[in-house]
């Protein structure tokens, strides 16, 4: 049994310490930090709870919580719904069903900066796709400078996010849906149940596991990969009103050089993630006891 | 039902055509000059003599230095997830293979990082990276990345491990075999796919990844892509045409990985919401 656990050891140790230095330690530095005040180079002050304090009351940041509160509404609900909708479409038989997951699977290739150009050249006021099919349709009086003033920018930038994460969800549920045995499927043809009845009734419980997935995902994605997305399209302009956390973060850090601050923020998040991450996780097993 | 069928493909049909739209527009932008942009209609495609393609990519690759930042990347992404892979499977071996105590605190702690955000380890790493000198180098940036990598991959190898028969253990273990010799000769070769999946999972978020390029980096030398590509922008010899070739020229290899390897990417997706 020593044995054993010597061997264990050596299994996990290269691992972990990779693991330790550049995740699980800089998790609790990050954490130290966020009730310390430091520039990067000079000496590290204890403040205790003040970062918090400020990032709830200055009135920059409480602008960035409200886009990020605006971007979690608006990168689960509807994504999910649409993504469930397409997924279920393309689980029956369909002839060239092929290209329809082929062209499903390119947005998922696309880096949130390639997306940010992308949907620079449809939002763009002057040589936009949008403003220009308004102008098409006969509606140019809508045309509008969609980045250049809030709220209109923040929601700009989450349905630009919505032309990958909608394929995103899709695929996943799809997944889902091909996990799914053929039996349950063929047995809920049988007893009658159709299209949305059955969707709602049958197949949507069988895939808790792949909602919860999902969930957390997009919760991250509000967090943390939008950043690509935000950083070309606006840099969080202007005058900071389509910043969310993560690009506050980023220019506390590194443009204002307040470590504190930016520590604070990305705890919280963190947090926040945490704490959606351990809710739904409860959801999933609640389904698997069944 | 015939007519349930043809609305199925009427609904298809018309998101599909207007999720392309966008990307029809990056391709058309990147065939043009910034005169054909503002005074060619949007939909119009330049003559096959005016096509600026290759001036748009020219400037894009070169003067922009997108090349250097290309092969970075090439490098980032090749690196960084073979070797999280490999670590991965030796968390996950024990954790499916072996008795101990703690075995759900070891998997928690492995997995942890892949749920949360990367703002937390942005300012320790860049620190650890200066304190190391390895700041502004492309090791410091693979050990980062290599770090990231692991956690996600270490769910899917883990997953796949359990569903091994644990026969095959037995059988290893009657013919001698040490548990470093069962890994390597029996369980790691059966666990093929996982390693593929968890591979190129990574390869993809390694290739788009932006935020830790630039934190990490500051100099042509060693700057990833698409930090690269994001600096496009404020560059005042960009049009929209180069900003436009910028993006194709780095979107094109994660692109054709995915298409080619969807089925993969499906069992990455189905694997994790197993137990």
């Amino acid at each position: 049994m020593r044995g054993e656990s010597k061997s264990i050891f050596s299994f996990l140790f290269v691992p972990f310490l990779f693991i330790s230095i550049f995740l699980l330690g800089p998790i609790f530095f990050s954490t130290y930090l966020s009730f310390c005040s430091w520039d990067l180079h000079g000496p590290i002050r204890f403040v205790g709870i003040d970062n918090f304090i400020k990032i709830f009351t200055i009135s920059r940041y409480q602008k960035a919580l409200l886009n990020n509160v605006i971007w979690i509404a608006g990168v689960t609900l509807a994504p999910m719904f649409i993504g469930l909708g397409l997924a279920y479409l393309l689980s029956g038989e369909l002839k060239g069903k092929w290209i329809f997951t082929g062209l499903l699977w390119i947005p998922f290739a696309i880096a949130p900066v390639a997306l940010g150009y992308i949907f620079t050249f449809v939002f763009d006021f002057k040589l936009g796709l949008l403003n220009l099919f308004l102008s098409t349709i006969g509606l140019g009086s809508l045309r509008k400078p969609w980045l250049s003033s809030w709220p209109l920018n923040t929601l700009s930038l989450v349905i630009s996010s919505w032309w990958v994460r909608i394929p995103f969800c899709a695929i996943v549920y799809l997944a889902g849906m091909t996990s799914i045995p053929r039996g349950i499927i063929d047995a809920s043809n049988m007893d009658g149940s159709i299209g949305f009845h059955r969707l709602r009734k049958i197949i949507f419980p069988l895939l808790r596991p792949f909602t919860m997935l999902i969930f957390i995902w997009t919760v991250l994605y509000a967090f943390q990969d939008n950043f690509g997305l935000i950083w070309v399209m606006t840099e969080g302009g202007p005058y900071r009103s389509s910043e969310v956390l993560n690009i506050t973060m980023y220019k506390e850090a590194f443009v204002a050089s307040n470590i504190g601050y930016a520590s604070a923020l990305a705890f919280f998040s963190m947090v926040i993630v945490l704490g959606v991450a351990i809710g739904t996780s409860g959801y999933s097993a609640v389904e698997v006891e069944r | 039902m015939r007519i349930r069928r043809i609305l199925v493909y009427f609904i298809l049909i018309v998101f599909f055509a207007i999720w392309m739209l966008p990307l029809l527009s990056l391709i058309l932008t990147c065939l043009k000059s910034e005169e054909q942009i503002l005074y060619l209609p949007f939909w119009s495609f330049p003559s096959p003599s005016e096509i600026h393609f290759r001036e748009n990519v020219a400037t894009a690759w070169m003067t922009l230095k997108l090349s250097k930042s290309f092969f970075n990347t090439l490098i980032y992404s090749s690196i960084s997830p073979t070797v999280a892979v490999f670590l991965a499977s030796l968390i996950a071996f024990p954790l499916t293979k072996m008795k101990f105590r703690r075995k759900n605190t070891v998997f928690y702690l492995a997995l942890i990082g892949t749920f949360l955000p990367f703002q937390m380890y942005l300012i320790p790493d860049l620190k650890i990276l200066a304190g190391l000198k390895l700041f502004n180098t492309k090791i410091g940036l693979i050990l980062v990345y290599t770090s990231i990598c692991i956690p996600f991959a270490t769910i899917l190898i883990r997953n796949y491990m359990l569903t091994l028969p644990d026969w095959l253990l037995d059988a290893a273990k009657l013919d001698g075999l040490s548990y470093f010799g069962i890994y390597r000769k029996v369980i790691l070769p059966l666990s093929t796919p996982a390693l593929v999946v968890a591979f190129l999972f990574q390869f993809i978020w390694v290739w788009n990844e932006m935020l830790f390029g630039m934190v990490l980096t500051h100099s042509h030398s060693t700057r990833p892509l698409m930090t690269q590509l994001a600096m496009l922008k404020g560059s005042y010899i960009t049009s929209f045409g180069v900003m436009a070739a910028g993006s194709v020229i780095s979107i094109i290899v994660p692109v054709i990985i995915v298409l080619v390897f969807q089925k993969r990417f499906t069992q990455g997706f189905i694997a994790p919401s197993e137990r």
